[in-house]
């Protein structure tokens, strides 16, 4: 009867990096992947014999610079580059780069509008403002509000001080970046379209809002976490993994075994095995029963409880809160292999910021249009296209001269209102989304050698994640921090002793890449009665 | 030289329902109030007018649902002729197979309930005590007065609520933390299964905003508007419609002294040395008082009235930002006889009726108003005052005062060639209930966004001057630095629905700024 300390299910990156901080307490634990990759979401493969690329995600590389620290992940084989933000093209074939350099980024905006480039710098400040107190409310654990006890009182009672410390011009600027529709709050910064409808795309595409929603400015604070060594006053920079986010979980990967945990891949965990009402061990496709003290599930809310318990098991009533989760799919993947690298008329030759990826953006009310088709079910007339040609800066992807390319299409719905994905219908979407590029560079059709198109569907069936929803849940105002899975759940805890979620699903979500497993691993170690010197190891 | 009876304690600019209540407020108290009004009737969209000739109905508004109680004591409305002719209107969810809902816990309309879903008439009663419990909870905070501008007040009053919260429990307040920052639709759906009853509901707590029943912040409207409720235990109907309402602030104003010109409408308020000294009029009449009190809207009166060269940059920045939108539209029928809803108790005509059969055809109604258009079937909320008024019409005949949400600004191409078009579609999505509607109109009137903007003045036709939402509410409406009534301008204070706790028809903006300037302004002369 094989026995560890603590089981991990599942390879996604929130899984790995649980098991990575575990391992470097001196937990003993066991990463289970029912899939022969790891990454889940981030797995790459090969589309074309020679052409790797991840498969799921756009392939950017989202890990914090403190995960890729404190985890030695460059010890491990992670290598990132830095690249300029790319560039926007509106459908009337304006365009706008983002270039990290402030100077050159000044010049851009000025090209628009002399009076952004000045608010450019008000903007960033406040983002940059905005993401420091995030980053505090992040670094703390969650405690539950509601729960009866001193410490959560105080906790609440000390935030409510911390609030009204601050003074109300600061406060109703937080109140506007979390609250207002990003239309609105672009409008009270800038001027040019161009530069809105950039913004806009690049806030919004992946969420569940459109542009006028109220809530939606605050997804504008996200593209600016990663400012900071380096940054110099333009845009933020778009982070790549030599070798593609399949590199970042092969890293996690080496990390965890360096530590002494270990990996197990093409492994299914069919139930979470229970006694007295505590969670023992797994139980595995093959029949093989794994025991531990504590296991930490990377599914998303809904798949953890629905899938991998007995309902009886679960206290009444939780199985309908469970239900009430919101977790929908917003996103199609296309997958392309190129036999060149596509031309842009619009854009000045070899323009720097081409690497960052080229995103086919709208104006504000026709992104709101696809939003709306999204809401009501249907595949979006004019899509939000985001891509990204790793292979133009990471030789290893791709044969020398021929190309890899990337490409999410926003607002797409899981379901459709009239019927099924069909074959027909994925293809007409490819096509939509390959044309709105096409209109940007001539012959991009004729330089494709492949293409996979997933629809999300496709992404819960290859990956699990349900309705295919990359956020694992929905990250509205309402299913976040202590919401997050739902009220009284915040800390990683769940009904079932020893049992624990670490994934996107719990705190902070989508906020930050393996933010759930680091905080996950933090509980499970002081569950565990790890030394306090292993616990430092955890928060650096 | 100004001649000595244009010299007053205090004036106030502009007689909608704020600026009468802070008027008789300061009149209370002893000062010599002038209040000035545009107009050549008082009460801004408060009014009651001819639909045509001998039918009278209010234009705009026509419920009276937030006011709190002590207000009508403190001022005594009644004596001055403030009456009901319905007080606590029911409210009645009209459905195509006639089992009409009435949104109470009367036993008899829960049984009404049941023959939709067993399952919503038991959870009925628990979300009315819930909303009940949180109203009771936020209401302080939603419309009471704001702590004074320290931290120690700020936190005392933030560390109360928390405590006040913790004792409604655990489970009470874990709902609470979910559902505030959410939507009411996700709310509702997550509680009931009716579909009538969902909108009906989502409906309520919405009228007047321009958001979606599943957009963020509406939950928080909703308590927000079940709280002013219980201060005023509305919705009433007023005798002689709105108008009547007004006229008996007017006679309680001037039982104070307060002096009312109307007719006389604010060109400039003058300002000497960072100081208010006094006003022009249109006719270049100057009256002096060292406190002035605006009721119009803050961007009016920061920009037009005093001039944007006496406030910081910063602060003219944020009053320009104040987001206003119109999203309803008014009609009012003329009828000549009752028209007959189907399935409904003779008694239950003077009610106040909401058509929202789902929350799935509002939200494409409100998404059809984002892109400019109108939905097909229009949400309205409807009243018949003339059933408990009849004074109001020629005897054995009727008005109808519909409400309708979701209708937008401006229309693909401009209003001219739609507003037949809604009318009729508003008349249609009625006459689903009471089929012989057309044939009784013999007359109406329809006042869209832009009628509403040019009539009262208010900005893109919203009710509110400045939207109800988050960042526009408690210590931030307008803006922080004017929050609390005053301005950097010494004696000058703003007393409008743009100022907390807002818009609503309360009239607490009023009576807080006079309290305010009553405070600030020390004994006058």
């Amino acid at each position: 009867m094989e026995r560890h300390e603590a089981i991990v299910i599942g390879g996604g990156l929130n899984g790995l990096t649980a098991a990575a901080y575990l391992a470097r307490a001196g937990v003993d634990v066991l990463l289970v992947e029912r899939n022969e990759v790891l990454g889940s979401a981030a797995a790459g493969y090969e589309i074309e014999p020679g052409f790797h690329m991840s498969r799921f995600a756009l392939g950017t590389m989202t890990l914090p610079a403190r995960t890729v620290f404190d985890l030695e992940l460059r010890k491990f084989g992670l290598n990132v580059v830095q690249l300029d933000g790319g560039v926007s093209l509106m459908p009337d074939g304006r365009y706008h780069a983002s270039y990290r350099d402030g100077l050159m980024y000044r010049r851009e905006l000025a090209r628009h509008s002399a009076k952004d480039a000045d608010a450019w710098t008000r903007f960033r400040r406040d983002m940059l403002r905005a993401n420091l107190s995030l980053a505090r409310a992040l670094s703390e654990p969650m405690k539950n509000p509601s729960r009866r006890s001193f410490s959560a009182l105080r906790n609440l009672l000390g935030s409510a001080d911390r609030l009204a410390a601050m003074p109300s011009d600061d406060m109703q600027d937080v109140l506007k970046i979390w609250t207002q529709p990003c239309a609105d709050f672009l409008d009270s910064y800038f001027i040019s379209d161009v530069l809105k409808a950039h913004l806009a795309a690049k806030a919004l595409g992946g969420t569940t809002l459109g542009p006028y929603a109220p809530t939606s400015a605050r997804f504008l604070m996200n593209m600016f976490k990663a400012e900071s060594e380096g940054a110099n006053g333009g845009a933020p920079a778009t982070v790549l993994a030599i070798g593609g986010s399949q590199a970042v979980a092969n890293a996690l990967a080496a990390s965890i075994e360096a530590n002494g945990g270990h990996v197990r891949t093409e492994a299914e965990v069919t139930d979470v095995i229970l006694r007295d009402g505590k969670a023992r061990g797994v139980a595995l496709a093959n029949g093989e029963e794994i025991h531990a003290k504590a296991v930490l599930s990377d599914l998303d809310l809904k798949r953890t409880f629905l899938a991998l318990f007995p309902w009886k098991d679960l206290p009444k009533g939780f199985v309908e809160r469970v239900g009430c989760f919101r977790m929908r799919g917003v996103t199609a993947k296309i997958n392309i292999a190129l036999d060149a690298l596509p031309q842009f008329s619009a854009l000045p030759d070899d323009c720097p910021a081409l690497a960052g990826g080229v995103r086919a953006v709208l104006p504000m009310a026709d992104l709101d249009q696809a939003f709306d088709d999204w809401r009501n079910n249907m595949p979006p007339r004019e899509p939000l296209v985001e891509t990204l040609i790793p292979s133009m800066v990471d030789r290893t992807l791709a044969p020398h001269g021929k190309h890899v390319m990337s490409v999410a299409v926003h607002y797409v719905p899981e379901t459709l209102h009239d019927g099924a994905w069909t074959q027909a219908r994925k293809d007409d979407l490819a096509d939509l989304a390959v044309s709105t590029l096409a209109a940007h560079s001539v012959g991009l059709k004729d330089r494709i050698i492949a293409l996979e198109v997933l629809v999300p569907p496709d992404i819960e069936n290859e990956v699990g994640l349900t309705a295919g929803d990359f956020e694992q849940g929905e990250m509205a105002l309402d299913q976040m921090f202590f919401n997050r899975p739902m009220p009284g759940l915040a800390g990683y805890e769940t009904p079932i002793d020893n049992f624990y979620l670490c994934s996107g699903s719990a705190h902070p979500g989508a906020l930050e890449t393996g933010g759930a497993g680091a905080g996950a691993a933090r509980r499970v170690v002081s569950a565990l009665g790890k030394s306090a010197a292993a616990k430092r190891g955890l928060t650096p | 030289m100004t001649q000595p009876d244009h010299i007053y304690d205090v004036i106030v600019v502009g007689a909608g329902h704020n600026g009468l209540i802070a008027a008789a407020y300061l009149g209370k108290a002893g000062r010599r109030v002038l209040l000035l009004e545009a107009s050549t009737h008082l009460g801004g969209a408060l009014t009651t007018a001819e639909v045509s000739p001998d039918y009278r109905a209010s234009t705009a508004a026509h419920l009276l649902e937030a006011l709190p109680r002590r207000i009508e004591k403190d001022l005594k409305l009644a004596r001055h002729g403030l009456r009901y002719a319905v007080r606590r209107v029911q409210t009645i969810a009209l459905d195509h197979d006639l089992n009409h809902i009435m949104l109470s816990t009367r036993r008899a309309d829960i049984d009404i309930l049941r023959r939709h879903s067993a399952a919503d008439a038991e959870a009925y009663a628990a979300y009315a005590a819930r909303m009940k419990a949180y109203a009771a909870l936020l209401g302080p905070m939603l419309h009471g007065q704001l702590p004074s501008d320290d931290a120690q007040s700020v936190a005392r009053r933030l560390r109360r609520l928390v405590w006040r919260g913790e004792r409604m429990g655990p489970e009470r307040l874990e709902a609470l933390m979910r559902q505030l920052p959410g939507s009411i639709g996700d709310w509702l759906d997550n509680t009931f299964e009716t579909p009538l009853l969902k909108g009906a509901l989502a409906l309520d707590a919405m009228l007047g905003n321009a958001v979606g029943p599943y957009e963020a912040g509406t939950a928080l409207t909703s308590i927000g508007r079940q709280s002013l409720r219980g201060l005023s235990g509305g919705p009433h109907m007023v005798e002689g419609g709105l108008g009547g309402f007004i006229d008996a602030l007017a006679a309680a104003a001037a039982s104070f002294g307060v002096v009312i010109k109307a007719a006389t409408g604010v060109k400039k308020i003058l300002v000497d040395h960072g100081k208010v000294y006094g006003v022009t009029t249109h006719h270049d009449e100057t009256y002096e008082a060292p406190i002035i009190l605006s009721s119009a809207h803050p961007r009016e009166t920061i920009l037009n009235l005093v001039g944007a060269k006496h406030f910081d940059a910063g602060l003219v920045k944020q009053v320009n930002d104040i987001v206003d939108t119109g999203v309803t539209a008014k009609l009012n029928l003329s009828l000549d006889g009752l028209p007959t809803i189907q399935g409904l108790a003779p008694h239950g005509y003077n009610a106040r009726f909401l058509i929202a059969p789902s929350l799935a055809g509002l939200d494409d109604a409100f998404t059809a108003f984002k892109h400019g258009n109108f939905a097909s079937d229009i949400p309205m909320e409807v009243t018949i005052p003339s059933v408990a008024d009849a004074p109001l019409v020629p005897h054995g005949q009727h008005v109808m005062s519909i409400v309708m949400q979701y209708v937008p600004y401006s229309a693909e191409g401009g209003w001219e060639q739609h507003r037949d078009r809604l009318v009729d579609r508003a008349i249609e999505t009625f006459s689903q209930y009471a089929p012989d509607l057309r044939t009784r109109i013999v007359a109406g009137e329809l006042m869209l966004p832009p009628d509403i903007e040019r009539k009262f003045g208010l900005a893109n036709g919203g009710w509110y001057h400045g939207d109800m939402r988050m960042d526009q509410m408690f210590a931030f409406r307008p803006t922080p630095a004017l929050a609390r009534y005053a301005t950097p301008v010494e004696g000058l204070y703003l007393c409008g629905a743009g100022s907390h706790p807002g818009g609503g028809i309360c009239g607490l903006p009023g009576e807080y700024a006079a309290h305010a300037a009553l405070i600030r302004g020390g004994r006058g002369r």
